[in-house]
């Protein structure tokens, strides 16, 4: 997430809803203002930067369990998708 | 004198890495009109003179500029260079001034704590020159966001 980024802004409400709905965790990581998160985020940017179509981006959701990720605006559909499969 | 600093304006439009290192810096001979790229303007954009443009050195460069300019450090005057930068093009900037403001915002915060007006819905890597990349108003007819929803990464700019 970023501080600044309004799809991030738009995008927490469903994020809210997943986790309400269907009790999986997501930890939020603020990278712009957070350089600790920012170099978490380059460490682990391979699969985010392709989600994100060739560079790092915000929002950007990480499945730690398989590895793989998605990017930009998001759907309920297919935030839940990403997180149960 | 007039005196003009294009430099960042093209950096936006760099795509390949490379390219950079071969660009130069060229002044016109007539308005002292500054230019970085492969090769100076046929024709000087603010004085109309033809071939006027010859290498200069970086460091001269720099001076000829001095402190003249302007600055664009406040969210007002980012958003008057958007509304600038979309006249007679095929997009406008978001309808919703909110979002506007918070990305001015954003893009000053990175000014401030990076040195340049990176989009704040991009990471920068680390990398110069791929971030370069990154500063808004960046070259997002060629993204993906672009193509299927019309609109560029952070929805700053959308289709008219």
């Amino acid at each position: 997430m970023g501080r600044e980024c309004p799809h991030c802004r738009q995008t927490r409400p469903v994020v809210e809803k997943l986790t309400a709905e269907t009790g999986v965790e997501i930890t939020e990581l603020e990278v712009w203002h957070n350089e600790e998160n920012a170099r978490y985020m380059r460490k682990v940017g391979d699969s985010i930067s392709k989600a994100c179509g060739g560079d790092l981006g915000v929002p950007s959701f990480l499945n730690e369990r398989t590895g793989k990720a998605i990017c930009g605006r998001v759907t309920y559909e297919n935030l839940k998708k990403w997180a149960l499969e | 004198m007039l005196k003009s600093a294009m430099a960042l304006y093209q950096l936006c439009y760099v795509s390949d890495p490379l390219e950079i290192m071969n660009k130069r810096l060229w002044r016109c001979f007539v308005c002292n009109d500054i230019h970085f790229g492969l090769k100076g303007p046929k024709v000087c954009p603010t004085c109309g003179a033809k071939d006027a443009f010859v290498l200069v050195d970086n460091s001269e460069s720099l001076k000829v500029i001095g402190d003249y300019g302007g600055k664009i450090d406040k969210v007002e005057d980012m958003i008057k260079t958007w509304e600038s930068f979309i006249e007679g093009k095929g997009f406008k900037l978001n309808e919703d001034r909110e979002m506007v403001r918070t990305l001015a915002v954003g893009e000053l915060e990175n000014m401030k704590n990076k040195g340049f007006k990176y989009c704040p819905c991009r990471i920068t890597t680390g990398d110069f020159e791929k971030d370069l990349n990154l500063i808004c108003p960046c070259n997002f007819l060629v993204q993906k966001t672009w193509k299927e929803y019309g609109e560029c990464w952070c929805g700053l700019f959308v289709k008219r």
